[in-house]
């Protein structure tokens, strides 16, 4: 997958100052080989920037296109292909159901891909140190275990390209480490990249491209 | 089965379950009472088009006014032969009929043997023309040697038994079906001779106080028992058009009355039109109220859940998929109301057949085909309507559109 940016700069960008920006009312590529580190202050569109990526936003000028095609043009049933197959995204905020617990909120995705059996989802659990809590409502979970259910219901789909927003903002060095780690070897084994954005900690991992936002 | 429970927690479980019972509860009201009010519209409608009467509602019926030189004799409320021919002379008549009556006596008794008291009285029997009279020729028939002889009286009689007497004296009271089967002798005198014969009432009359017996009848017996019938009192007219406006001022000119049945007839037919249009629309308007409500109950659970939705379609769900399971529980929800409404209806049009039973109102069981269709329109209108809104709302929602 090649995702590329021609001159795309969000209307609330617009205001700022971007003049610095690699990624702003620039052209550039992301190909899905490889491993892609975001470096942003707070405020200069990280959020934005996987939103347009994931269809998400639609309020700016230039164009983005995935393999050539605009992703504003993209079909609801193209939407929903690339959603289940090609991306998969950590939103900042994470978007889980508050009302399902922890299994629940990984099964609700992997249910429509069946892409792990449950004791590899539960392996995970494992490694991320959250299998107790796979049983509790999500909602009494804190941040940081939150961050770790989001990643692994992340990992339940194949895809090119998986967005990270700011994944491990709550959590300890040591945690972050292992989660960078899984998340590297789920993106090798299936030959794909990750785009992920931090405020500046590199997390200890290895990236093909560092980009300043 | 666990998948469905957990998409029931993620886009229902809180959602205003509350105002979603009230919602349904006030569309049944609704929908019952629209049903209701059509189907009692088409009943009541029937019965006041159907003519059930005797006599033709195209005739007109008149009679002189009677006045204090009536009671006094020196004027009277017959017909002579002059004044007959100057009503068939009338450009609005087609054609006229004196009433015939009896010039002989008569006397009346119940047969012993029903539940109904021993009744005896004086009676009399005018007639009409069998064509003038809107009866079936198998019931009402007489010719010499016939030893039963069909009756018609007016309606109110039977009001009059049923309302006054027998609940004054403590009487059964009896339905118009019940004195059909009802048959009493009655002894017919005149000039020294005398005969008996049967009589039975086979039918009621609303438009003409008086008591029906075939002509052939009256024609014969005034003849056997050779008795002079008075002069006709009561003339019936066939008018070419009976709301000829010149008819009531001839009327008015020559001091005769009519009948004025046909006139209050009419103005009922208005006014139950009025009342039952005002039903109808009253529960059409509460219809669309409680539906309004129904959709916005529902308005209001897609907006609570939109994180969830937009969640969804985050992780690949379909728009569809998503329609597909709001709208099979809306569709479900409105299938129950309307199959209460239904029920509610069928119920309250049972109920209203005893009562116009008890009114001696023909009314049939069947529900009428409309009702079917009226609440299979509503439902699917409404159904269609909110998975249009839906489909739109969350086409937007997939799209990151708040």
């Amino acid at each position: 997958m090649l995702i590329h940016f021609n001159k795309v700069l969000p209307y609330p960008i617009k205001e700022l100052n971007y003049v610095n920006s690699e990624i702003w009312d620039k052209n550039i590529d992301f190909n899905s080989k490889e491993k892609y580190l975001i470096i942003a202050p707070s405020g200069t569109g990280k959020t934005t920037f996987l939103s347009i990526i994931y269809g998400i936003r639609r309020d700016y000028d230039g164009s983005a296109t995935i393999d050539n095609k605009n992703i504003l043009e993209f079909s609801s049933t193209e939407l929903k292909d690339c959603r289940r197959n090609r991306l998969s995204i950590v939103f900042q905020g994470l978007k889980l159901f508050p009302e399902l617990t922890g299994y629940e909120n990984i099964e609700i995705k992997n249910k429509l891909t069946q892409y792990y059996q449950k004791d590899k989802i539960l392996s995970l659990a494992d490694r991320l140190g959250i299998s107790l809590l796979m049983d509790r409502k999500s909602e009494i979970l804190s941040f940081g275990q939150r961050q770790r259910l989001a990643i692994i219901r992340s990992l339940c789909q194949p895809f090119d390209f998986l967005l990270l927003d700011e994944p491990f903002s709550h959590l300890d060095e040591e945690n972050a480490k292992i989660c960078l780690d899984i998340i590297s070897e789920e993106c090798d084994e299936r030959g794909s990249g990750f785009i992920l954005t931090t405020l500046g900690s590199k997390y200890n991992g290895s990236y093909d491209n560092k980009i300043r936002l | 089965m666990k998948n469905n429970n957990m998409f029931y927690r993620i886009l229902f479980k809180e959602g205003g379950i509350a105002q979603f019972i009230f919602a349904v509860l006030g569309s049944i009201v609704g929908m019952a009472l629209l049903l209701t009010s059509v189907q009692f519209f088409i009943d009541i409608k029937k019965i006041l088009n159907e003519n059930d009467d005797l006599i033709k509602p195209d005739y007109l019926i008149i009679n002189k006014k009677i006045s204090g030189l009536n009671t006094m004799k020196l004027s009277s409320s017959t017909f002579t032969e002059k004044e007959l021919q100057e009503l068939k002379n009338q450009k609005f008549v087609k054609s006229i009929s004196p009433f015939i009556s009896n010039g002989f006596e008569v006397k009346a008794y119940s047969n012993p043997g029903f539940n109904v008291p021993a009744i005896y009285t004086d009676m009399f029997f005018e007639s009409l023309p069998d064509d003038y009279l809107d009866i079936p020729k198998d019931v009402w028939h007489w010719q010499p040697g016939d030893t039963l002889v069909p009756i018609a009286v007016p309606r109110d009689y039977l009001s009059l038994y049923n309302f006054g007497y027998a609940l004054s004296k403590g009487m059964p009271q009896i339905s118009g079906n019940m004195i059909s089967m009802l048959k009493f002798t009655l002894t017919l005198n005149g000039n020294g001779k005398s005969t008996v014969t049967t009589g039975q009432i086979v039918g009621f009359t609303d438009r003409i106080n008086t008591i029906l017996a075939p002509y052939s009848f009256l024609e014969y017996t005034n003849k056997e028992l050779n008795t002079v019938p008075p002069a006709a009192s009561r003339v019936l007219i066939e008018a070419k058009d009976p709301s000829d406006k010149s008819i009531p001022g001839f009327l008015e000119k020559n001091n005769f009355e009519t009948n004025k049945e046909k006139l209050k007839n009419s103005k009922l037919n208005i006014l139950l039109n009025i009342m039952m249009s005002i039903l109808s629309g009253l529960s059409f308007t509460i219809i669309v109220l409680s539906f309004m409500i129904f959709t916005l109950a529902f308005q209001l659970l897609i907006t609570k859940k939109s994180d969830s939705i937009r969640t969804l379609l985050y992780l690949g769900y379909g728009v569809n998929d998503i329609i597909k399971y709001y709208s099979g529980v809306f569709i479900i929800i409105n299938l129950i109301i309307a199959i209460i409404s239904l029920i509610v209806a069928v119920i309250l049009k049972s109920q209203f057949n005893v009562i116009m039973n008890e009114f001696n109102f023909p009314v049939g069981n069947e529900i009428r085909g409309i009702i079917y269709l009226i609440a299979f329109v509503v439902t699917l209108v409404i159904v269609v309507l909110n998975i249009i809104f839906l489909k739109t709302k969350i086409s937007g929602m997939e799209l990151g559109k708040k």
